[in-house]
């Protein structure tokens, strides 16, 4: 792609003068940086909100990071967590140094031993079991070239399909909602929809505390249209609820009452869209009664059957304001409110969702819901109205979901079960016919299922910490406690954490600016950055150790000799993204630009993607076009999925719900910012919150340690009353970012057994005074 | 925040001003041991070293109270002003992190805040940018005390106390991100001395006193931004 110099000039004047957060002149503040520093850009390492920062370096370490102005995402603005980046790379205990288990203490290597070491291990196991005894468990925090070389070195090279990542455990649902209504993974808006919207539907969704920065956006957007509402859709009061216009406090599960509720009302009273309905979209159904996953090796496959307007009112018909309100626990009168803003034709509606909804037994068929109400109601494509899948980490889009590093996906929305997609990959990778192993490999609970019943031989854990996040951990943990000996484990990350200390073999990584580097956001941004300094000791990026080992076992044909690896592996991943809609831009122009969204055509980026005329790919005629819906004739679907109940409520015996979730101080599982003083201060330990009236009851004080006991495991923890959250009556509530504290010993493995994502959200267990 | 609270920590704000004279140094004693007690001691600043002379109050460290910051130094000359050069860093991570919250926090929205740290003068610092509404986005409440893990991040600070020549006008040292309000730091009675100007009726600071610093970062040097409107 040749793009002009001015035209590209231009293209990041207009991103980055779209709008403005009230009263602040962003651009201005940029100028005066410490010039006793190099300074240079950077994305966030965090979440997928993606903030552009400025990284100031002295003396080979990073001193100061301050929020990029020229980032359309955030423009200056960044949260606790952004600004202590440069504390996150500088804990006294960086891994420094590759080690091997002997017994139970370290042994030094040189990289060279263990680089031959892991390519040692997994042609032997490779030898032995074949493609299925080995596996790779990576992260949305993998940069695109790791994540790409991975990709290419497992499904290229070893032919192996057992690759995933802990996007398993945030994203899959959002995946397979995408790919089942739109036919391609990823949003069709953007973040500059809130400056457009009068309406804020958030599913689910503490996003005061986990996307900080949008919530700001909206925040400012409230303020400069005073109008505007905020309805937050929750289990327990938040810090978002605290500045929502309407709370509705639902039951767990209730999310799917309260959508089919809404499309029944839209068809009921005649509300919704019909000219948008009948032109792009078709309606289908599914089977239901599918289960939750709980069993080893449990297969699901979906058959969906395209059905009629009346035949769809029909099945929503059931959930009527009262159905609903005993589902969900909601007043109808608040049902009526949230249905009447998605039926006003004028009002622009923006929806927001996460976790809530991902990590969720029946977590693809909400997705699929939120955008059938969307869709019946017309709120999509137009600017202000949107439905927009928020995502957790820096680059669960980026690379997992663009590149496909997961057991099933191969780049850029293409499967390894399509014939046609495994050719376009072989011939793009230039490898035989048939190298792409047609059958799914194993997904992330299988991974840790298959370490601790011994069939996988070698995995290779990249920068995450699955030992704090796996739901169920006796299950998924504890066979690899026992049978140490019988599989090989390497885990490659900066801190000790209670996954390293299971490796066998630990390998010292590089963080962030101590790499080249790109991560893809939430809205289809991609943002690239250069290295600016050295890692501590030995460390690594995770892609040359990748690169390293694969050349080792003999891949060097797929893995060339280069000076720029990361740029060169990402230029070779973009031609699998060219000319088909999801056109990253090349790694030059992302050096110049705060970021770029694809598809990025002739130099310019796309806003809000089947638009025509946003969206170079879309036909001119017709308020939209969902053209990578190829299968359902460039029609969107409108699926029927009903409610179905949770796999574990509470009884007699465990009476409470619990839900998990993330806080704002600590980025996931803390292993980066509970090193940083400033953040471990305001959020030193894990702790229970619960409702005042089930402390008065069970004579409970704040500060009282209380002991949450599951089906699954029990720990004490300190309760937290009215202080960052508020629970219902009956439920509780605990984050999982405290490695000492591991909530998820508790959690239960329930999946959607479309999207194999964990259920996070719901569980029974009993609260006694500890 | 109740009315209780509001006055609670008012009459915390106004003691704790009044005992400030009676400080020369930082007190040193740790945070309260969570959980946090429901008064606001004073705590100390986080900062691993104590600064060397007494840190000027100009920084928008959002504190209720003005305990971590002792009394300004004595009659600089108007020329000298030798508290404006020592290292601006209380509270804070480093130079241009935001300011960590020295107090209990009981309520969580802006206004809340802003009954103290609004326009008003009620002696606890101003905001600079009160427009935003989420503060508890930046400035974190400390109720924990030590550290979770060793940590060697230790940053130098920015060059401050910079004038043109012995008569020009002093130069601006730190970003101007969120900050671009100067007055709620540079005026007030409750002001630092040091860092309080002689002349707060004429508005346009940056006028006189222009930024110490002026660079863009890398490869961007070039782009031409238009101004946000």
């Amino acid at each position: 792609m040749i793009i002009s110099r001015r035209e590209f000039l231009r293209t990041v004047a207009a991103t980055a003068a779209t709008a403005s957060l009230a009263g602040h002149d962003w651009l201005a503040e940029a100028k005066e940086l410490d010039p006793s520093m190099t300074w240079a850009k950077a994305p966030c390492r965090f979440c997928g909100v993606g903030c552009g920062t400025l990284v100031g370096v002295r003396g080979g370490r990073v001193e100061a990071v301050t929020g990029d102005p020229a980032s359309s995402v955030n423009r200056g603005l960044l949260c606790a967590k952004g600004y202590h980046l440069p504390a996150v790379l500088a804990g006294a205990d960086r891994l420094r140094f590759p080690m091997l288990r002997e017994g139970d203490n370290y042994r030094r290597l040189s990289w060279d031993e263990a680089l031959d070491l892991v390519a040692a291990k997994y042609k032997e196991a490779l030898g032995k079991g074949g493609p299925e005894s080995v596996a790779i468990f990576g992260s949305g925090q993998w940069t695109i070239p790791e994540g790409y070389a991975a990709q290419k070195w497992f499904k290229a090279g070893m032919r192996s399909n057992n690759i995933d990542s802990n996007a398993r455990l945030c994203m899959t649902s959002a995946v397979q909602g995408f790919v089942t209504t739109f036919g391609s993974d990823e949003p069709m808006g953007c973040y500059d929809d809130i400056e457009h919207a009068d309406v804020f539907v958030l599913w689910g969704n503490n996003m005061a505390e986990m996307h900080p920065i949008l919530f700001s956006r909206m925040l400012a957007r409230k303020k400069a249209a005073p109008g505007t509402r905020i309805f937050d859709l929750t289990t327990r009061r938040t810090q978002t609820s605290q500045y929502a216009d309407a709370v509705l406090l639902m039951k767990p599960q209730g999310d799917l009452a309260i959508a089919n509720g809404i499309c029944r009302w839209l068809l009921a009273n005649d509300k919704f869209d019909k000219e948008f309905v009948g032109e792009h979209c078709i309606f289908q159904k599914g089977k239901t009664d599918i289960g939750y996953a709980l069993e080893d090796k449990f297969k699901f496959q979906d058959a969906p059957e395209e059905i009629t307007l009346d035949a769809y009112r029909a099945l929503v018909e059931p959930y009527t304001p009262e159905k609903v309100q005993e589902l969900a626990g909601i007043a109808p009168e608040d049902l009526l409110k949230l249905a009447e803003a998605f039926g006003d034709p004028k009002a622009h509606v923006v929806s927001y969702w996460c976790m809530g909804v991902n990590q969720h037994t029946r977590g693809t068929w909400m997705n699929n819901l939120i955008y059938a109400v969307h869709l019946l109601s017309g709120k999509i494509g137009v600017p202000g109205s949107t439905p927009f899948s928020l995502t957790g980490q820096s680059s669960a889009c980026g690379t997992v979901r663009e590149v496909g590093t997961s057991s099933e996906g191969l780049p850029a929305d293409r499967r390894v079960t399509d014939p046609e997609h495994r050719a376009q990959c072989e011939k793009l990778w230039n490898v035989p016919e048939g190298t792409i192993n047609p059958k799914p490999g194993t997904h992330a609970l299988e991974v840790f299922r298959g370490l601790c019943h011994g069939e996988l031989k070698v995995v290779w854990v990249q920068v995450t910490n699955p030992f704090v996040t796996l739901p169920n951990m006796h299950r998924n943990r504890d066979g690899k406690k026992a049978c140490r000996d019988d599989s090989f484990l390497i885990v490659s990350d900066i801190y000790p954490t209670p996954t390293t200390a299971l490796a066998d073999l630990i390998l010292p990584s590089a963080c962030w600016v101590e790499k080249d580097g790109a991560f893809g956001n939430a809205e289809r941004r991609t943002q690239q950055w250069d290295k600016m300094i050295d890692g501590p000791g030995e460390a690594k990026s995770d892609l040359w150790q990748l690169v390293e080992v694969a050349r080792r076992m003999g891949y060097g044909a797929l893995f060339p000799e280069t000076k720029t690896l990361a740029k060169d592996l990402f230029e070779d991943y973009r031609r699998f993204t060219v000319g088909i809609g999801k056109d990253v831009a090349s790694w030059e122009d992302l050096r110049m630009a705060p970021g770029l969204q694809w598809p990025v055509v002739d130099g310019k980026e796309t806003p809000r993607r089947y638009v025509p005329g946003h969206d170079p790919y879309a036909k001119k005629e017709g308020r939209i076009d969902f053209y990578k819906a190829k299968k359902t004739n460039h029609k969107a679907v409108i699926w029927a999925r009903p409610y179905e109940p949770p796999p574990e409520v509470p009884d007699k015996d465990y009476p409470f719900w619990l839900s998990t979730g993330r806080v704002l101080e600590h980025w996931h599982t803390g292993s980066m910012t509970r090193r940083v003083p400033e953040l471990h201060r305001a959020m030193p330990s894990a702790y229970c919150e619960m409702n005042q009236e089930d402390a008065d009851e069970l004579g409970i004080y704040a500060g009282d340690n209380v002991k949450l006991t599951s089906r699954r495991g029990s720990i004490v923890l300190r309760v937290a009353l009215n202080e960052k959250s508020v629970p219902q009556k009956g439920h509780v509530f605990v984050p999982f970012f405290d490695e000492n504290l591991l909530i998820n010993e508790l959690t239960l493995d329930a999946m959607c057994p479309i999207s194999k994502q964990p259920d996070f959200k719901k569980c029974a267990v009993k609260v006694e005074t500890a | 925040m109740t009315t209780r609270t509001v006055l609670a920590t008012l009459a915390f704000a106004v003691v704790a001003f009044l005992l400030r004279s009676a400080y020369t140094d930082p007190p040193v004693e740790n945070p309260p041991a969570e959980p946090p007690p429901a008064a606001a001691p004073p705590i100390a600043p986080p900062a691993a070293e104590p600064a060397p002379v007494p840190a000027p109050a100009a920084e928008p460290v959002p504190a209720a109270a003005p305990a971590p910051i002792p009394a300004a130094a004595p009659a600089p000359g108007p020329a000298v002003r030798p508290a404006t050069v020592v290292p601006l860093r209380p509270n804070r991570s480093y130079d241009g992190a935001p300011p960590v919250i020295p107090h209990t926090v009981t309520a969580l929205a802006a206004e809340d805040c802003l009954e103290c740290h609004g326009d008003k003068e009620v002696g606890a610092p101003r905001s600079p940018h009160a427009d935003l509404q989420r503060c508890l986005q930046c400035h974190l409440p400390q109720p924990g005390t030590g550290q979770f893990k060793e940590t060697s991040f230790a940053p130098s600070t920015y060059p401050i106390g910079l004038r043109g020549h012995s008569y020009g006008p002093w130069l601006i040292p730190h970003p101007l991100t969120m900050r671009e309000n100067c007055l709620p730091c540079h005026s007030g009675e409750k002001t630092s001395e040091a860092l309080r100007t002689t002349h707060p009726e004429r508005t346009r600071c940056v006028q006189c006193h222009v930024p110490a610093n002026e660079r863009w970062p890398g490869p961007r040097r070039d782009v031409q931004l238009s101004p946000l409107k």
